[in-house]
């Protein structure tokens, strides 16, 4: 379906900084009782509203098992909007998008499901939504079967009354496996055409992810050197400060690997190193983004250990306070081995990258807060000075202080001929001082529009899925009496994970 | 929030800008104060070209420091002084260079300059040459006219040939429907070349979008082409500005479309107050009206009268955007508005 984004059916909104229509519709959120409705969805929706990109009145649904009144959940969804929001409440405007939010109970049957949909033909009556339904599964991944399913069978997979369409958003993680992102996945299309299904990694809605395409395509200086014949190895960093928050219990089923890595590294992984798409179109850009996890050079099961290192951080000092051990969580059982640090290297079988390290850890407990992508380029090939000089390196600040680096050595003012590492830097800061939006307000807008560009398609959840299977089977059949490696809190990192890029003759950056 | 360093004037007849290049570094030095690094800003070069008057050198100078916080870059700031202000029988410029310096992410001081030339007698003529000695190189150049006329000499037509785009504020002046006029006139003029803007127009941007959501219900949409009659509550240009837009786009002949223009009293300059279109859809005639909750308020009602169903009214809140604010949306658009153009040209013939 393409987008009518130019004005041509409406020629008013031609030369309009907002030139994008969105149409009238529901949101329905499942699991709107959970945190990041009234953190995440609903400020979205709220800032939306602010800035006109939404049009007037519309509806948003809390849908869940729990019992709660139409006023305490518009109630609870303000507070969220007042603590949570970029830009404060404005109240006129939140008494109208407040008219519209209901709360529904429901219950795990095709009748309730039935009443869902009399109560959104409702809503396009008085609110005037169109009859178009947008459905945000934010519940636990078990949930989400019974979900979609249920949505079938109350019809509710097609658009209402003059509606144009039904859309349904998925939260990460898309299954745990293969297995089960395929199960889902299967489940989801039976009632979904997958152009109607949005699988969200809020990375992609980031300001500064989506620059990494206008960074390397809309620039002809740096693609000539973005290839192996120029980078010597890659690094793509994704650190917390934080620990585990009180998810021990998610987290003990999950591990790093499956929260952080299969998800948002990977996600960095393939805008980093895919090729030119041919267009701007949704499917241009993923087909190129699964073209990357498609040559991602297998390792054999007996390899696993030797290209990754997974480590559980131990007690220690972060942000200036003394934090407990991933053992002492609450939740978190003795003897675990879920990993909340793990670092990997892996190499893309292409024309492009052969040959070119790509190394990749995602931690908690980390010194700072840092997502950083930097191609170290290659030594120069003859050494003219006296000093060594050091490879160039082109760094990628995705959070915080968001920016580029480019790291090149210049002469220091003297008679003799020393040479010195210097920057030049771009920030986000000092060259653009708008506030960017939220991730969740770009996806959420996106999602109403019908434009999938920054969400996962299918091919790229099962390949992703299938690579890290294959981790997961090395470190169960690899696995020792032997805990994991321990690291202090507020260190980068277990010692082995240095030996993994030592024996390259490399070390990790300190961002 | 912007604070200004001001220097010591550095008197010269002619401007050397080595000298004026020299003086900004010792400027950056001494805002640095204690150890704190400043990071020079530049993005653009923003030319200001203020109205006779000290007051309004003031004003510009408090202006461009609010923009430097979203669109850093160098200013050049030129004003004129007459009789008694400057040594009498001295003709040339004198060159004051400022920084205006705000807290960025992450607590860095953002440095942007401003360089004031005060013109007087025959140093008006060395103006475009001065200008284009100290702009910035490869950057954008965008100027804002803040006088009165455009007509009266050449200067404006030499600053529009450096800029990317001339800007004025036809809403700010003393007849802002001659000014629209003036500026049309000139926009049309050989070096117009679709470069022009104008801040009042930006000012009425999102009753555009306001107006615009109307029709892409394709229900209400049929009934862009049946518009028979627009009333506009307005001040200054902006009523003139909003009708030249929909005939504009909508391609209306002389006549189609019965237009009539109200004052509204206590807002201020070159805002709307409400619109009505009177169209038909389906057969029915219908009524689209976007008006403020009250003369104060920047929240809009946009609502629908008609026989036939038609949707439920709904709020929009109007961005709170000073001049500053407005001139920075200028500055990230792109260069040229065809939009703008047809929009100025149906206005000024109304």
């Amino acid at each position: 379906m393409e987008l009518d984004r130019t004005g041509k059916e409406n020629p008013l909104r031609a030369g309009l900084r907002r030139d994008l229509a969105a149409d009238p519709c529901s949101m329905v959120i499942f699991g709107a009782s959970g945190d990041l409705t009234r953190r995440k969805l609903v400020p979205a929706l709220y800032n939306l509203r602010l800035d006109r990109l939404l049009p007037g009145p519309g509806a948003v649904v809390g849908a869940a098992r729990r019992e709660m009144s139409n006023e305490a959940f518009a109630a609870s969804l303000r507070k969220g909007v007042e603590a949570y929001s970029r830009r404060g409440i404005d109240d006129a405007l939140w008494d109208e998008l407040a008219s519209g939010i209901s709360y529904v109970t429901t219950e795990n049957s095709v009748e309730g499901y039935r009443r869902l949909g009399e109560h959104l033909d409702r809503l396009d009556r008085e609110r005037g939504t169109g009859g178009n339904r947008l459905f945000y599964v934010s519940t636990p991944p078990s949930a989400f079967p019974g979900i979609v399913e249920r949505l079938g069978q109350a019809g509710l997979n097609r658009p209402g009354n003059g509606g144009r369409w039904a859309r349904i958003v998925l939260e990460k993680p898309i299954g745990h496996d293969l297995e089960s992102a395929r199960e889902l996945n299967r489940v989801v299309n039976q009632v979904f055409d997958e152009r109607d299904v949005f699988r969200i990694d809020h990375y992609l809605g980031k300001e500064t992810v989506q620059n990494l395409m206008v960074f390397r395509f809309g620039n002809s200086i740096f693609e000539p050197l973005w290839n192996q014949k120029y980078v010597d190895h890659v690094q793509l960093t994704v650190a917390e400060s934080i620990g585990v928050e009180g998810r021990g219990k998610y987290y003990e089923e999950a591990g790093t690997t499956r929260d952080m890595v299969q998800n948002h590294l990977f996600q960095l992984l393939c805008l980093i190193a895919m090729e030119a798409p041919a267009s701007l179109r949704p499917d241009a850009i993923r087909d190129e983004k699964v073209k990357v996890l498609e040559s991602l050079r297998p390792v054999p099961i007996d390899q696993v250990g030797c290209t990754t290192v997974r480590g559980q951080y131990a007690e220690g000092v972060v942000g200036g306070r003394k934090v407990p051990g991933y053992k002492q969580e609450p939740d978190v059982a003795a003897d675990s081995r879920a990993e909340t640090y793990v670092a990997m290297q892996l190499f893309i079988d292409n024309w492009r990258w052969g040959g070119v390290p790509f190394y990749l850890r995602a931690a908690k407990r980390m010194p700072k807060r840092v997502t950083e992508i930097a191609l170290q380029f290659r030594e120069v090939p003859h050494h003219l000075f006296e000093q060594n000089v050091a490879p160039n390196a082109l760094a990628l600040r995705i959070q915080p202080d968001e920016g580029i680096n480019l790291r090149f050595e210049s002469k220091s003012p003297g008679p003799k001929m020393r040479v010195h590492p210097v920057s030049m830097d771009f920030r986000y800061g000092t060259s653009f001082g708008q506030q960017p939006p939220e991730a969740y307000e770009r996806l959420i807008l996106d999602a109403i529009l019908g434009d999938s560009t920054l969400f996962i398609r299918r091919d790229e959840v099962e390949a992703s899925w299938r690579y890290i299977d294959v981790l997961e089977q090395g470190w169960r059949e690899g696995a020792s009496g032997a805990g994991l490696p321990e690291y202090a809190a507020g260190s980068w990192g277990p010692v082995e994970s240095d030996e993994l890029l030592a024996r390259g003759g490399r070390k990790w950056r300190r961002p | 929030m912007a604070k200004t360093v001001m220097s010591p004037a550095n008197r010269a007849r002619v401007p050397d800008v080595a000298r004026v290049e020299a003086q900004l570094a010792e400027l950056w030095r001494e805002a640095s104060g204690d150890g704190d690094p400043v990071t020079r800003a530049c993005t653009l070069n923003l030319v200001v070209v203020c109205s006779d008057g000290a007051e309004d050198l003031q004003a510009a100078t408090k202006l461009v420091a609010r923009v430097a916080e979203t669109e850093p870059g160098r200013a050049l700031v030129i004003s004129f002084a007459e009789g008694d202000e400057r040594e009498s029988g001295a003709d040339g410029m004198e060159v004051y260079v400022s920084a205006h310096c705000h807290r960025g992410a992450g607590g860095k001081q953002i440095c942007s300059e401003q360089i004031t030339l005060e013109a007087r007698g025959a140093g008006r003529e060395l103006i475009p040459a001065t200008v284009l000695q100290l702009l910035v190189g490869e950057l954008p150049v965008y100027t804002l006219w803040r006088r009165e006329e455009f007509g009266r000499d050449s200067l404006p037509q030499a600053l529009c040939d450096l800029s990317d785009r001339f800007i004025a504020n036809s809403g700010n002046r003393r007849d802002p429907m001659r000014a629209l006029a003036g500026l049309q006139r000139f926009s049309a003029g050989v070096s117009g070349e679709g470069r022009t803007a104008d801040i009042s127009w930006e000012r009425i941007e999102s009753w555009r979008e306001a107006l615009a959501s109307f029709f892409d219900a394709p229900s209400l949409r049929p009934g862009l082409n049946r518009i028979q009659g627009l009333q506009i509550e307005a001040s200054g240009p902006a009523g003139a500005y909003l009708a030249g837009w929909l005939a504009s786009r909508l391609d209306w002949k002389r006549d189609q479309v019965k237009i009539s223009f109200a004052p509204a009293p206590g807002l201020p300059p070159c805002e709307l107050a409400s619109v009505r279109i009177e169209t038909e859809i389906d057969g029915a005639p219908a009524t689209l009206i976007a008006r403020r909750t009250d003369a104060k308020s920047d929240v809009v009602l946009l609502s629908v009268e008609s026989k036939k169903n038609c949707p439920l009214p709904w709020r929009i809140k109007l961005p709170a955007r000073d001049d500053a604010a407005l001139l920075c949306g200028l500055l990230q658009r792109s260069r040229k508005d065809p939009i703008f153009d047809a929009a100025l040209g149906a206005a000024s013939r109304l």
